[in-house]
């Protein structure tokens, strides 16, 4: 008797946490070696510490994200999402913030805390919405410049100049060829599979990322949706903008990616920087 | 056994004859010295053609040579690497296989005073580039690259596409010609040329009949994001990019080009229109623009086409110690400024005539004929 209550209830249980996804995240700042470039970085991190990294996930259409904040910074965040989440979003130092929402439509969102300590210095991440039946890779691009980066941090400016010169180029807060190591970033399959790349830039200045080997089919565009449905070898993805490419491999090999603003693939001496690769086996 | 391998060749043989085999002999050039816009002669690393007989190095240029094919080619580049560095060539969006990709990382560089094949098929028109991927930052900056266009039906954009009367390919590019990674460009280039220069050669201008489609190929292969600002007379629609066809045209009165990106568009002017297509150049890291050139526009009526296109031709540009030029207009005056607008001459022609220019100071000139303005450069 006992036995099937437990059956039952464990049922109901299961049933209320379908199309429900739950996740916690720590805000931490701090500075890491990029390249031999020591810059700060604010991280949304999946594990209680700073490390470098990205925060990514896939939700379906309609499925309801519930994602728990955690401040470990000694500043203020917010937890943004345009269009979705704007007000109500501060969490204060130390404190802890459970944020639930939803995407209607497939597509792939930025999240980033809107402080000038914040997204400014990295804290950001993407949802992917849809596509869950295809492998999918991310991709977060970066800019950073060294001193103002710590700058911000310590709160000696808020504003981003206009003679803003980056030296570090990232995708994953990486620069190749850390990025190759990373399993979002490195792009692995086989011919004739259908591969998903969810791409953000929030960094301070477009990127346009040139692919070797293959076009690629653009599925989604935030900032011009007249690169939607284009198949491209190149294209830019402009401050904020958030995409979607498919790309079905018709030949196998290792081929790059990387930005063609090339002043991008010198970080920390060439090849280095906003540069990954995609690996297709036969 | 032998059958079967006879029927093998048979079928080999057949498939490489349904293939049109295209060869292309390249050089790099270390050395090439390059003459901007204000007489500045600067040292650019560029490709040229070399004749394969002899290995006679032809002209070596920046932007290289223009290399054209058609749908269907296979294509052998043979790449002389004739300097004391490595070089490669990438060739930028034909999606060639890794062993061809030109990236030392993940195929191989071509050594010093070492030679290479590349070998490709082209299986889309549409406009590409290539460029050395050696330390690209450096290698491309200075000058190794170029344009490709793959060629489909006769006069047609591509399969079921429009079609165009005549074509021209522009490739927008910069330098900083103190040649480390600075990022503030000295001198912005349209297929090599800036400012006065941007007017100099008769292929580089874009004369087009009312009602006639002409096709615009343009490339940025720069640092700088590239506006082309295309005036409301062009009736300027684009139809495809990165040599792919866009899944619904749009008419535009300016097209953004990111680095490594390429356009094909369509003009189809209605009425007279004498003027520029500009090209503004934007930092990628600013958002202001440093530079504008034009592209030079002369539509006519098509009664008068000939008398525009040929009139009177002035050559070589830049020119050191003669000028020559040739009209079909008897008695054609000509009367050229400095850059101050100075009247310092006045010259008859008729036919073809070869003018002493070698007590000329080095520079750039404006030969005013009839109702055109040709800078010309005198370079020593």
């Amino acid at each position: 008797m006992y036995k099937k209550l437990l059956s039952f209830l464990l049922f109901i249980l299961s049933l209320t946490s379908w199309g429900q996804f739950s996740d916690t995240l720590f805000i931490y700042k701090d500075s890491a070696d990029i390249r031999g470039y020591q810059t700060t970085f604010a991280i949304f991190s999946s594990v209680d510490s700073f490390r470098i990294e990205s925060y990514s996930t896939n939700v379906s259409v309609g499925e309801t994200i519930n994602l728990t904040i955690i401040n470990r910074d000694t500043l203020p965040h917010t937890f943004t999402v345009d269009n979705i989440i704007t007000t109500g979003n501060i969490i204060n130092a130390n404190d802890t913030v459970t944020f639930s929402f939803s995407f209607n439509l497939p597509g792939t969102h930025i999240f980033y805390s809107d402080v000038s300590y914040g997204k400014n210095l990295g804290a950001s991440g993407q949802i992917l919405v849809g596509y869950e039946n295809y492998p999918h890779f991310y991709w977060n691009l970066f800019d950073q410049e060294v001193a103002l980066s710590h700058d911000l941090a310590l709160l000696n400016t808020s504003a981003i100049p206009s003679s803003y010169l980056p030296e570090v180029y990232t995708i994953n807060f990486n620069s190749y060829p850390q990025t190759i190591a990373d399993t979002n970033a490195l792009v692995v399959g086989n011919v004739s599979d259908t591969l998903i790349i969810s791409i953000i830039n929030t960094g301070k200045m477009a990127h346009a990322l040139h692919f070797h080997g293959y076009h690629v089919e653009i599925l989604f565009h935030s900032k011009n949706n007249l690169m939607e449905g284009l198949l491209k070898d190149t294209f830019p993805l402009e401050v904020d903008a958030a995409c979607i490419v498919r790309l079905i491999p018709n030949q196998s090999g290792m081929y790059p990616v990387h930005d063609h603003n090339l002043f991008a693939v010198n970080t920390g001496g060439y090849p280095g920087g906003m540069i990954t690769m995609i690996n297709i086996s036969p | 056994m032998k059958k079967i391998l006879l029927i093998f060749l048979m079928v080999l043989s057949l498939h490489s004859l349904a293939q049109n085999v295209k060869h292309v002999f390249l050089y790099t050039k270390m050395d090439a010295k390059h003459t901007f816009y204000d007489g500045t002669k600067a040292e650019v690393w560029v490709y040229g053609y070399y004749d394969p007989a002899t290995h006679q190095k032809l002209s070596a240029s920046l932007p290289g040579p223009f290399l054209e094919f058609n749908v269907g080619d296979s294509v052998i580049i043979h790449f002389w690497n004739d300097t004391g560095e490595p070089h490669t060539i990438h060739l930028h969006g034909l999606d060639v296989d890794q062993p061809n990709d030109g990236v030392p990382n993940t195929s191989y560089a071509v050594a010093a005073f070492d030679s290479t094949t590349y070998h490709f098929n082209t299986d889309h028109p549409g406009n590409f580039l290539y460029h050395c991927h050696v330390h690209t930052s450096i290698h491309l900056q200075k000058g190794m690259y170029g344009g490709i266009r793959v060629w489909g039906n006769p006069n047609q954009l591509f399969s079921g596409g429009p079609y165009f009367y005549q074509s021209s390919d522009f490739i927008a590019s910069d330098v900083y010609t103190n040649w480390n990674t600075d990022i503030f460009q000295d001198y912005f280039l349209i297929n090599g040329m800036q400012n006065q220069q941007t007017g100099m050669y008769q292929q580089d201008i874009i004369y087009v009949e009312e009602d006639t489609s002409y096709l615009l190929n343009l490339f940025n292969i720069g640092y700088s994001i590239t506006d082309f600002i295309f005036p409301n007379e062009l009736n300027a629609v684009v139809h495809s990019s990165d040599g792919r066809p866009l899944p619904s045209i749009h008419q535009t009165d300016s097209l953004r080009i990111y680095p490594g990106e390429r356009y094909s568009v369509i003009i189809k002017p209605s009425m007279y229109y004498n003027g520029t297509i500009d090209v503004k150049y934007k930092s990628m890291f600013e958002d202001q623009y440093h530079h504008t050139n034009q592209i030079w526009v002369n539509i006519f009526p098509s009664e008068i086409k000939e008398e525009k296109s040929i009139s009177t031709i002035i050559y070589p540009n830049p020119a050191s110690e003669y000028l020559t030029v040739e009209s079909l207009i008897k008695d054609q005056e000509i009367t050229v400024f400095d850059t101050q607008g100075k009247i310092l001459t006045q010259l008859i022609f008729g036919g073809k005539n070869t003018y002493d220019i070698s007590n000329w100071k080095p520079g750039t000139y404006y030969f005013k004929i009839g109702n055109e303005i040709k800078p010309i450069v005198i370079s020593r």
